[in-house]
């Protein structure tokens, strides 16, 4: 009888039984490497108009989040300052800094400046950052250590998966509403003695032990 | 529950066809009809080459994500300055002012960024109440109209300001003889001052006004002697209304206070239905005739006829007659032929309630129905009671355009100015004020866009939007407020202040010209600190106590002017006391006394009055969506189903189906209306109601690209008009058809389905509850009913407890059909526009519909109207097949609908039993707003715009609950949001107070409360789903002597 199939295919049903589910694996893998938020998303650095450190302001000397970030607590939108509050104290301070130039331009012209939007959330998306602050979440805990950022940098994902796990779990992300913008208190040993406030059934009160937080996990609490 | 029959429910029918056995099928049982076929009709990708597209997308994607590609890259661009209490994204609302339709109405605007995106209305104004009518609300597309023009005009070629300003210096020379200046209807200080002070310059200058509407109610008073005087009705103490053709609750004078009042009239205890009682006598079929609980199909012409008997029996009645008015009741021509119960039982009911009862009289009756209703208030005592009269008219007396048109005729006038308005289109035909237009050298109009009037004009002068200039307006019951602008000129544009002020060289700007009107009215306060709180409050404060009227200061120097003008006409006696006799405030206005009234003219003019018609006879009325044709160009209006007929962007000629069986015509057929040798070309289309042998056709629309891209449907009625409103017409068939769209038969909620299995009807469940007040009293409990049929859920019932729980009663009792809230819903919502055909074939987007039945017999049937928006069911049927999980509840309450997780099987839209969710069949959004910048500025950006092929549907206004609920975080410890700081906008806008939303968790809400009432009921409930909107039912208050 004549061969019809050379030897060296006897080998392929184990070759392909190794090699395909290994290939499989590496296919979902990537895609779930490469395809997650965590890789398209983290680390997005775009360039800024202006070379505004956070580092110098918020970390060096010490400046809080919401001398320039004002409307955070009472509002939706955290809003990034106007040339105005940069000149507060810039009319003094590196009064002549070339780096300046287009800030004292907008200032004195009304024209804008256009910084590039760092954190981006879907249009469909809409976040408060006054109803996180009330609860207790902290700045750093999905912007990062902004104040060691010479040029910001997305540090978390935002995707929907992962703002959901905190509004299942929000426990572990509160801290005393005077801390949050305290950058370092992940890592402030201190913190380790906070207890968080629980109601009878376990679940995370807010820092004023007044309310049961019930952050939303239904469409509409995000998506109108 | 107690077992009640519903055998006394009327039966309920929404059409002509559905009364005669043939409902339209495809509308009737296709809740979202099919589609796909039509797209790939249309122009651009078709739906195989998208296919293609979006296979090369995905790879293409694919490829460019593994390269990194990040989202598009966005910018945030803050102001270099940020104005103190601007937050970016939060919107900050201004009171303002504004004359919208024939009223003033206060209202409340919000901005965005600074751009205004929704309108509503002021609490503190006592026209509006925090309430907005339709027109207020679709106003705001008025600012943001694509047609409007952005540069003066010279004929049709485009000018500059520099020849406006260099055409106004030499505008009025010497003494002005030979200039006229033609008013509109609208009634500002400022304007009144500066024509004071231009005529103080110019002494031979003459001003007119046209006011195309309301000029029967001005002329009816200055026949009572009453000249410049305003009857501002306060309904919610009245007992006894009737309605001489006066559509009050739909578009005839102060829609918003009225419909307040009269909801309030209509107040019902738990055990009582003590409420108001409303005759309406008109020839079409209004929303106050569907409201009413007497209707009285009359003729145009009998309507004062009709008025006459009354007041005669009336008179009879009381005994004696106001002094002076003895000449009134010889010369009044009473005719009830045919009405005599309805005479006897008005006169007697009136009687009955002197001093609650109220006789409001339309736009559209002759000057002297108008006198002779006023005569009836005061004579009735209702007069400081149901009805205020106040001398609101800043400009009193002035004559009108039929004078202007005299004096040209006669004199000739070289310049003519005419400040808003559109003549050209509202003249009285008889008048052929176009062909005058043209022997006047220069003429000048003020208009938003080149209309009717500008096209003939040798000037066309852009104005400003209320909401981008400075005014000041005084409402018909004296109230006065600042116009305050949210938005500088979108194109520099100017107000008609600011054209008096360049006609006096005043280089003054509209801010300033107001602040000089008002410069007297602060009293003791500093002026500043005045006019800021006139300003944050959208009133103007007297000096000493509550809301000042026009009296006080604001008047006073215009009084000279004003009877000047008057000595000029010579028609017109000067008038004594209308100007300076309002000191004290609108609220103490004294009742006028009778004494001081002059009835000489009124019998004068009553002797004149022709008698009713025979025959064929014309109505024409005010639209309840373009008003005289001044909203034409909002798309929003046009779309809107009129609240009867349920016509969608077209008008029509309508006829009851006996007049039209008599002129053998049928739904469409375009026939050709001929008055006084007129003749206007319509479709026709049946309305079971309208008074037999009359044609009612609405004005404003048919204008053409003229009114603006939007105002292409419907018929123009305006050539036709003369100065009567009514008159004999001629109906010629032309053989030809048009296609006429109306929403009636959409979204049935008891549908007769033809499915493979045979015919399924379900039995008939009564969808608007009603009852009369003496079975209501007899019977309070009669709304609430056992089930039809019992049916089991397989489904366990959802844990809805625990927080807030929203949920929402709407009054049917309430509800007058205006419409208001499916305009405000649209505003709030961007909720979009899709076109006529579209409309036809049952796609409209409206999230908030009024459903229309009518009941009782064909040939002079009932009307009850019943908003239905998403009822969020707690056993949603929606939810339950949706495959992709884009509809699911929320822990309170609410349906919630995540567009982007949509894919458009539409099998939701096909299992609601309310017919309630909308099917974006195209992209809407860039149809309607990417091709226009303009447009687009007026969206919401707390609503997500939906795309194509996402089902869409009401939200309780989702967005404004999370702003709430997030408030509450923010500011208080247990975050509990308090009843009342959430109200939806429907809610918010209607005038009738019909809507009550809130948290029915908490015992003590409005809406628990109402929902605890023996009126409420569910709509649907054999269903099994539990629906958190409830409906309370609907009672009449019919006179048993008309039974």
């Amino acid at each position: 009888m004549a061969v019809i199939f050379p030897r060296w295919t006897n080998h392929l049903p184990t070759v392909i039984a190794a090699v395909v589910p290994l290939a499989l694996v590496a296919v979902v893998g990537a895609i779930w490497y490469w395809f997650s938020p965590w890789f398209t998303d983290v680390g997005y650095q775009p360039e800024q108009p202006v070379a505004f450190s956070h580092r110098l302001h918020a970390g060096e000397m010490g400046m809080d989040c919401r001398y320039c970030h004002n409307t955070v607590e009472r509002a939706a939108q955290a809003a990034v300052p106007p040339a105005a509050t940069c000149m507060n104290c810039h009319k003094v301070v590196k009064a002549d800094s070339d780096k300046l130039a287009l800030v004292r331009d907008s200032f004195e012209n009304g024209t804008a400046i256009e910084w590039a939007r760092v954190h981006l959330l879907p249009d469909h998306a809409y976040f408060d950052h006054s109803a996180h602050l009330a609860a207790g979440v902290g700045c750093n805990t999905c912007h990062g250590r902004i104040d060691q950022m010479e040029v910001v940098t997305q540090d978390q994902p935002l995707s929907m998966s992962w703002c959901l796990d905190c509004h299942r779990d929000p426990g572990p992300n509160l801290r005393p509403r005077d801390q949050v913008t305290n950058m370092a208190w992940d890592e402030d040993p201190d913190t380790a003695d906070y207890t968080r406030k629980t109601d009878e059934q376990g679940h995370p009160m807010d820092v004023s032990g007044t309310r049961t937080l019930q952050p939303p996990n239904h469409c509409s609490g995000c998506h109108r | 529950m107690s077992r009640l029959k519903i055998a006394n429910q009327k039966r309920e029918w929404r059409s002509l066809d559905e009364l005669a056995g043939q409902p339209d099928q495809e509308i009737a049982v296709l809740e979202s009809p099919q589609g796909a076929k039509e797209w790939e009709q249309t122009e651009g990708l078709s739906r195989r080459g998208f296919m293609g597209a979006a296979g090369t997308t995905v790879a293409a994607s694919a490829a460019l994500l593994s390269g990194c590609i990040r989202k598009e890259a966005e910018f945030i661009v803050p102001l270099s300055e940020r104005p103190e209490d601007r937050i970016p994204g939060t919107p900050l609302e201004y009171n303002t002012v504004a004359s919208l339709g024939g009223t003033v109405l206060g209202l409340r605007v919000s901005s965005m960024d600074g751009r205004p995106t929704k309108v509503e209305g002021n609490p503190n104004h006592p026209n509006s109440n925090g309430a907005a009518s339709v027109f207020a609300q679709a106003s705001i597309m008025g600012l943001y109209d694509p047609d409007r023009t952005h540069v003066p005009h010279k004929g049709a070629e485009a000018a500059t300001w520099a020849d406006v300003d260099a055409w106004a210096k030499g505008a009025i020379s010497g003494d002005g003889d030979g200039t006229a200046i033609l008013l509109d209807d609208s009634n500002s200080p400022t304007v009144a001052r500066l024509l004071g002070e231009l005529l103080k310059k110019h002494s031979r200058l003459r001003v007119f006004r046209h006011d195309a509407v309301g000029g029967n109610a001005r002329a009816g008073a200055a026949l009572v002697g009453l000249t410049g005087h305003t009857q501002a009705f306060s309904l919610e103490n009245a007992k006894v209304i009737l309605s001489a053709d006066a559509d009050f609750l739909g578009t005839d004078g102060d829609v918003v206070r009225n419909n307040r009042g009269y909801a309030r009239s209509r107040a019902v205890t738990e055990t009582k239905a003590d409420i108001s009682r409303l005759y309406a006598v008109e020839p079409g079929f209004s929303n106050t005739g569907a409201m009413a609980d007497n209707r009285l199909r009359l003729r145009g012409s009998a309507i004062g006829g009709f008025l006459a008997a009354v007041a005669t029996k009336v008179f009879g009645a009381l005994g004696s007659t106001p002094a002076g008015s003895k000449d009134v009741m010889v010369a009044l021509k009473a005719d009830a032929s045919g009405n005599e119960a309805w005479v006897d039982a008005v006169a007697k009911d009136l009687v009955a309630n002197q001093g609650k009862s109220a006789v409001l009289v339309g736009s559209g009756q002759p000057a002297w129905v108008h006198g002779l209703g006023m005569l009836m208030n005061a004579a009735l005592g209702n007069t400081g009671k149901t009805v205020k009269l106040v001398a609101s008219d800043v400009l009193p007396g002035l004559p009108g355009l039929d004078e202007l048109v005299a004096v040209i005729k006669a004199r000739g006038v070289k310049t003519l100015v005419m400040l808003g308005g559109n003549p050209a289109l509202t003249a009285p035909a008889e008048l052929d004020f176009k062909a005058l237009m043209g022997s006047v050298a220069t003429t000048v109009h003020l208009s938003d866009r080149l209309d009717e009037t500008s096209r003939l004009a040798t000037m066309h002068v852009p104005v400003s939007h209320y909401l981008e200039s400075w005014g000041d307006h005084v409402a018909s019951d004296g109230t006065m407020g600042i116009q305050q602008p949210l938005i500088a000129p979108l194109f520099g544009t100017i107000s008609a202040p600011q054209l008096l002020g360049r006609l006096l060289g005043s280089e003054l700007s509209g801010f300033q010209l107001v602040q000089e009107t008002t410069k007297g009215l602060a009293g003791g306060t500093a002026f500043g600190t005045a006019w800021r709180r006139w300003l944050h409050e959208g009133v103007v404060y007297g000096p000493a106590e509550g809301v000042v009227p026009l009296a006080a200061g604001s008047v006073a120097p215009v009084a000279a002017p004003a009877a000047a003008i008057e000595d000029e006409s010579a028609e017109g006696e000067p008038v004594e006391g209308d100007v300076d006799g309002g000191e004290a405030p609108a609220e103490e206005v004294a009742p006028v006394a009778v004494a001081t009234w002059d009835f000489s003219k009124l019998a004068a003019a009553a002797r004149a009055a022709g008698a009713a018609g025979s025959g064929l006879e014309i109505s024409f009325q005010l639209d309840p969506r373009v008003y005289d044709g001044r909203f034409a160009n909002v798309a929003w209006l046009q779309e809107l189903p009129c609240p009867v007929s349920k016509l969608s962007w077209d008008n029509a000629a309508l006829v009851s189906p006996a007049t039209a069986g008599k002129l053998s015509i049928e739904r469409g057929d375009l026939v050709d209306l001929t008055v006084d040798g007129r003749t206007v070309r319509a479709a026709t289309f049946l309305v079971p109601g309208i008074t037999d042998d009359v044609v009612v056709l609405t004005l404003g629309h048919g204008r053409g690209e003229v009114g603006g891209r939007f105002c292409g449907g419907g018929f123009n009625a305006w050539p036709a008009k003369g100065a009567s409103w009514f008159a004999a017409v001629e109906v010629k068939k032309t053989g030809e058809n048009h296609k006429l769209v109306t929403t009636q038969e959409h979204g049935r909620l008891d549908p007769k389905l033809n499915t493979p299995v045979g015919v399924y009807q379900p039995k008939r469940r009564p969808m608007v509850m009603e009852t009369t007040a003496t079975e209501y009293d007899a019977k309070p409990h009669f709304a609430r009913h056992e089930p039809l049929f019992a049916l089991k859920s397989m489904w366990e019932q959802p844990n809805v407890t625990g927080g807030h729980q929203w949920g929402m009663v709407i009054d049917l009792n309430n509800c007058t059909g205006c419409n208001a809230c499916t305009v405000a819903c649209n505003a709030e919502n961007n909720v979009l526009v899709v076109g006529k055909d579209r409309v036809a074939k049952g796609r409209e987007m409206h999230w908030l519909r009024l459903d229309r039945y009518f009941t009782g017999a064909e040939d002079n049937p009932e009307v009850v109207f019943q908003p239905i928006g998403c009822a969020q069911c707690e056993t949603a049927p929606c939810e339950q097949v949706c495959p992709v999980g884009a509809t699911s509840h929320s822990p309170e309450g609410l349906n919630d609908m995540a567009y982007n997780r949509c894919i458009g099987t539409r099998y939701c839209a096909n299992n609601c039993p309310f017919k309630v969710r909308r099917f974006n069949y195209f992209n809407f959004a860039n149809e309607n707003h990417d091709a226009n910048e303009l447009l687009r500025m007026q969206m919401n950006p707390n609503v997500t715009v939906r795309f194509r092929g996402v089902i869409e549907k009401c939200t309780y206004c989702v967005q404004r609950i999370s702003a709430a609920k997030v408030a509450a975080k923010r500011s208080t410890n247990d975050g509990i949001v308090t009843d009342g700081t959430i109200t939806p906008a429907c809610a918010q806008t209607c005038p009738a107070e019909a809507i009550t939303f809130g948290d029915i968790n908490d015992p003590n809400s409005m809406v628990s409360k109402k929902k605890a009432s023996v009126r409420n009921y569910a709509l649907l409930a054999d269903l099994n789903i539990h629906p958190r909107t409830s409906f309370l039912a609907k009672i009449r208050n019919p006179n048993p002597e008309l039974a």
